[in-house]
């Protein structure tokens, strides 16, 4: 047998492993975004079967959505919102009638967790809008991230922005108060698109103002955390 | 490295298994009917395996990320001429190879034009560049590879692929598959040569 049949030594391989080209962390959003586009101007449509189940297998997060017709990406964006913007009414009005009223054990646990595990074994309607809401502003995240690779900011990207950022507000104000996480999540994700909203799209400026509001996000975690928020919900 | 998507067991009519997932003869089916969470599915199931070696031949971030997209889209709008005798990993994986191999060439033929223009520099500029440190010159070693030998070095030894799985994605036998990484340890143990011996 030849030398060179057998492996490289050890070490320069382990150098070249971590030296050679190493992978950085895989851009999926930013990626998915842009194959979405293209499937679009292909016009790719999404069929009207029965409720379709996914498995993140990769994030260990299970979605739940029934799907629409998309004729293209922002035009899916647009229906996925304005569904949205129809279950938070229908979901902030149940709310409302069924929130339910404090009972002695469970303020003698002296903790937010009973109410949480309730709510979670029991989606109420209110989490249920939540997280359609939440999956929207995932899609919609990773076009303001690809917009920004492009240093431009598209005027409907900037109105889906202020649409969004109208239906997280009416979140905030009708969260339930015994859901601390989903109301920093709101909060952060509010920060977030008002901050999109603000940008002056078409200045010289635009670029580094998306990027500024996008690294705001990734400190923050957001896209993580609606993902785990959204995918243990829709896993009960 | 990514595990692949179990065999389908006890599934329902729907295709969907105990946990949910769907087997991805339905997600394939699914995305020819235009069934987009389909091709999403079929896209986080394969982007990390794909990305990654992507990279690891174009070394740029966004020159990765334009290959990757490529790939998976090309893939997509060609389902219909995927007829199921190999995985769908394989066939993707052939596709991502070829449209890397290719853009990586175009890539390199502009450099070589611009470079062009570099060469009128005075040869004393030239001899400047500073001597090359070792890991420099690990990277020019493994860069002036011929691509077919770099590809099969990269997927092998750094990426961990099988003979099996470089011969499928770059159409050619397996044997030619060891063939090219017998050849390229041999060039890089050729090109290093005293490098090598702080090592071996």
């Amino acid at each position: 047998m030849n030398a060179n049949d057998e492996p490289l030594d050890e070490e320069l391989l382990r150098r070249l492993k971590g030296g050679y080209n190493p992978p950085p962390e895989v851009p999926r959003d930013e990626m998915w975004a842009a194959i979405r586009a293209g499937l679009a101007e292909d016009g790719v449509e999404t069929a009207p079967e029965e409720q379709v189940v996914r498995l993140d297998a990769h994030r260990g997060a299970r979605q739940t959505s029934a799907p629409g017709r998309v004729s293209g990406a922002r035009w899916g964006l647009w229906v996925t919102a304005a569904a949205a913007a129809a279950v938070l009414l229908l979901g902030v009005g149940l709310g409302r009638m069924t929130a339910p009223v404090p009972q002695g054990p469970v303020a003698a646990t002296g903790g937010s967790e009973a109410p949480e595990v309730a709510e979670r074994t029991n989606p109420g309607p209110m989490r249920q809008a939540a997280a359609r809401h939440l999956q929207g502003t995932e899609t919609f995240l990773s076009l303001v991230k690809s917009d920004a690779r492009t240093g431009e900011l598209s005027p409907e990207v900037q109105r889906l922005a202020g649409g969004l950022l109208t239906q997280t507000r009416l979140f905030l104000d009708a969260a339930p108060e015994g859901d601390p996480e989903l109301r920093r999540l709101m909060e952060d994700l509010e920060l977030v698109l008002a901050q999109v909203v603000s940008v002056e799209a078409g200045s010289p400026g635009t670029a580094s103002e998306l990027n500024l509001a996008l690294d705001g996000m990734d400190r923050r975690e957001v896209l993580p955390r609606i993902r785990t928020w959204s995918g243990g919900l829709a896993g009960t | 490295m990514k595990k692949e998507r179990n065999p389908p067991l006890d599934r329902n009519e729907d295709g969907h298994d105990r946990d949910g997932l769907l087997d991805e003869e339905t997600l394939i089916r699914r995305a020819r009917e235009g069934d987009e969470r389909a091709y999403r599915e079929l896209y986080d199931a394969h982007v990390d395996r794909i990305y990654r070696l992507v990279y690891r031949m174009a070394g740029e971030e966004e020159l990765a990320r334009d290959f990757t997209q490529e790939a998976f889209l090309r893939a997509f709008r060609r389902l219909d001429q995927f007829r199921g005798d190999a995985a769908f990993s394989t066939w993707l994986h052939s596709v991502a190879v070829s449209v890397a191999l290719n853009g990586l060439r175009k890539v390199d033929r502009r450099r070589e034009r611009e470079r062009g223009l570099d060469d009128v520099a005075p040869i004393a500029v030239r001899q400047a560049r500073p001597e090359p440190d070792l890991k420099d010159r690990l990277r020019e070693a493994v860069d002036g590879l011929p691509d077919i030998y770099r590809t099969v070095f990269l997927m092998h030894d750094l990426e961990g692929y099988k003979h099996k799985e470089i011969a499928e994605a770059m159409d050619v036998a397996v044997g030619t598959s060891k063939a090219r990484l017998f050849r390229a340890r041999e060039k890089l143990r050729e090109t290093l040569g005293e490098a090598m011996g702080e090592y071996v």
